[in-house]
């Protein structure tokens, strides 16, 4: 099992020389950090880029920062939608082995991504984002989810997403993972919704209905990070609780809320890709540093 | 060192500790009514906050319970006025009608559940209601954050409506006033900066910012959606091209529901080594809970936070709503 970023690069590094280096396509970057990741990515020997995105906004924002892309093949697109459409017609063709969101807001991405002339995902299917932290205060990798592809979660949404997160925890080889549907409280309250479709769902794991990951909630954030105060709130018989990897938000907010506050506030190393897609997409926000998108294409590379 | 001012904002949980000691010092110490006070924790923090010289305390509960919390605390409670009642309800009964008289400032949570407490609170025996729901607001000391920021409401109203989530705000404006914080910027929160027409909660937060300005709150600054990051940094603000006097250097994060206000304190409070200070306002009396779970300085921080809550309801007038 992976508990660290730097294991992490160490386990790609093995990967790739097995396997060769993966072509990852950057989406739209506009010469921001996510340009910089992936040259320091490439360089690192992690992947080869592709850019999908505007060509002479690029090489001039290159030069302002002094950074060579003589070498980057540029496949140019003056628009965000045109750029996805190319990269994802070059996935369809097995030409890449995944993408990069490039400096641009998450939503406006999700949105164009979405957009069903892109050919991504078919109507209705769910992908999701998972962040991944790690902190020296808690004893693994935690897996966050969703903070910014899915907007009102049903219960079947939440499942899929937790889906999502669970083949990515399994890539970075945890057995059967464990997910908190997180709340405000750990009982259960018709008057409190969030809690009763939590339940629901954690009715459907104890029953084997999904498989491959146990489903706890609903679980407070401080019951799921630790045992002793999950014995002193009485949960004493979940399989959850103090030992989770998948930490589920109950609304986009939460997750946006939670990812944001620990990569601003704690001393925290980051990565983000969204799952669920015919390729993952390593994927950052503005508050990610560098560091974490590189982290996010190392990630990538790791679990193509 | 430099010493706080009685006009200076409040920016750490250290000085939330220091301004009502300050206070006690100056105008005589707030008096807590602590109901059913059988529960070590509780006893723990009140004799610590009058070690310090912070508050007085009269304690309501059963005998037994309270001498055996005492003892489980370690702590010599012969300095507090006791008064002896065994039956939980009737206790909280007497301590919310000792803050009614008026001969107690705050009402502290003690081995009774939030809702009969607060049931008491509202009872109609008792003049203590306000026009605004009662929410609860747990003001944060985030190190690496420049000031205080108010996460409301993580306790209370599950999912607040529009006139709810507006009453959460003003109640927490209240607070940020108390903590003597001109002006008072207030983020409303969000999964992303700006509207969009397929995510609800930014539409809602568009109606909400309508009817704000249309209150002509003084000194008063909301803006939203915004997301954490955006709220609390000007630089990573600055990244995705937002400007403006809330962004960065928000006072108040007016979250979208009950479990976002929670689970994200709760990340910061447990990875980020956060401080809060937690109270219950919309009652013409604050009302004080701690946890088990809570440490000592952060129970401390709550009962200051309280008396001064008191305090600024005092000199005010105001309680629970600036319209």
């Amino acid at each position: 099992m992976i508990t660290s970023f730097a294991e992490l690069a160490e386990q790609a590094k093995t990967k790739i020389a097995e396997k060769g280096v993966p072509v990852m396509g950057i989406v739209f970057p506009r010469g921001g950090k996510c340009l910089e990741a992936a040259l320091q990515a490439a360089a690192d020997g992690y992947i080869k880029p592709v850019v999908f995105g505007p060509k002479i906004e690029l090489e001039k924002a290159a030069a302002l920062k002094n950074i060579n892309i003589s070498g980057l093949e540029i496949i140019d697109s003056t628009t965000m939608s045109g750029a996805i459409v190319k990269a994802v017609e070059a996935v369809k063709k097995g030409k890449l082995q995944f993408l990069l969101k490039g400096s641009v807001g998450a939503r406006d991405f999700i949105d164009n991504l979405l957009l069903p002339e892109t050919g991504f995902v078919k109507k209705g299917h769910v992908i999701a984002h998972v962040g991944v932290i790690k902190t020296p205060r808690y004893h693994k990798l935690m897996f966050v989810t969703d903070a910014s592809v899915n907007i009102a979660s049903d219960a079947d949404i939440k499942i899929a997403i937790t889906r999502h997160a669970s083949t990515l925890a399994k890539k970075l080889g945890v057995e059967t993972p464990k997910a908190a549907l997180l709340a405000a409280v750990e009982a259960i309250y018709p008057s409190m919704p969030v809690t009763m479709e939590e339940a629901a769902i954690a009715k459907m794991s104890d029953r084997g209905q999904i498989k491959d990951v146990i489903i706890d909630g609903p679980l407070s954030f401080d019951v799921a990070i630790d045992a002793e105060v999950a014995k002193s709130k009485g949960i004493t018989n979940s399989r959850v609780a103090g030992d989770t990897d998948i930490f589920v938000g109950p609304s986009i907010e939460t997750a946006n809320g939670m990812y944001k506050a620990m990569v601003l506030y704690a001393d925290v190393e980051a990565a983000g890709v969204i799952m669920g897609g015919p390729v993952p997409i390593a994927s950052g926000f503005s508050v990610d540093p560098m560091k974490n998108i590189v982290n996010s294409i190392i990630l990538c590379a790791y679990i193509f | 060192m430099h010493t706080l001012t009685e006009t200076d904002s409040i920016t750490s949980s250290d000085q939330i500790i220091e301004a009502a000691g300050a206070l006690a010092e100056k105008k005589g110490r707030k008096i807590v009514a602590v109901a059913a006070a059988g529960d070590p924790d509780v006893l723990g923090a009140m004799a610590s906050a009058k070690a310090d010289g912070i508050l007085d305390a009269v304690l309501f509960g059963d005998r037994d319970r309270i001498s055996k919390a005492a003892d489980t605390a370690g702590v010599d409670i012969s300095g507090f006025t006791v008064e002896y009642e065994s039956d939980i309800n009737r206790a909280a009964y007497g301590a919310v009608r000792l803050a009614a008289e008026g001969k107690a400032d705050v009402v502290m949570k003690g081995f009774i559940s939030t809702s009969a407490l607060l049931k008491t609170v509202l009872h109609r025996d008792f003049d203590l209601r306000t026009k605004n729901t009662l929410s609860h607001t747990a003001v944060l000391d985030i190190p690496g954050y420049h000031k205080l920021i108010q996460m409301t409401d993580g306790g209370m109203v599950v999912r607040p409506n529009l006139e709810q989530k507006l009453q959460i705000m003003e109640n927490a404006i209240l607070v940020a006033r108390a903590l003597r914080i001109n002006p008072v910027k207030v983020a409303v929160s969000g999964a992303v900066d700006r509207v969009y027409d397929n995510i609800p909660e930014t539409m809602s937060c568009r109606a909400l910012l309508s009817l704000v300005s249309t209150l002509g709150l003084e000194n008063v600054i909301v803006r939203g959606p915004l997301t954490f990051d955006a709220a609390t940094s000007k630089d990573i603000a600055a990244v995705k091209g937002l400007n403006g006097p809330v962004v960065g250097d928000a006072d108040i994060y007016l979250v979208d529901s009950i479990e976002e206000c929670n689970i994200v304190s709760k990340a910061l409070i447990n990875f980020a080594d956060a401080v809060f200070a937690g109270v219950i306002v919309g009652a013409r009396v604050p009302v004080s809970l701690v946890s088990r779970t809570d440490t000592i300085k952060n129970k401390k921080a709550s009962v200051a936070l309280a008396c001064l809550v008191s305090e600024y309801y005092k000199k005010t007038g105001i309680a629970g709503g600036a319209r």
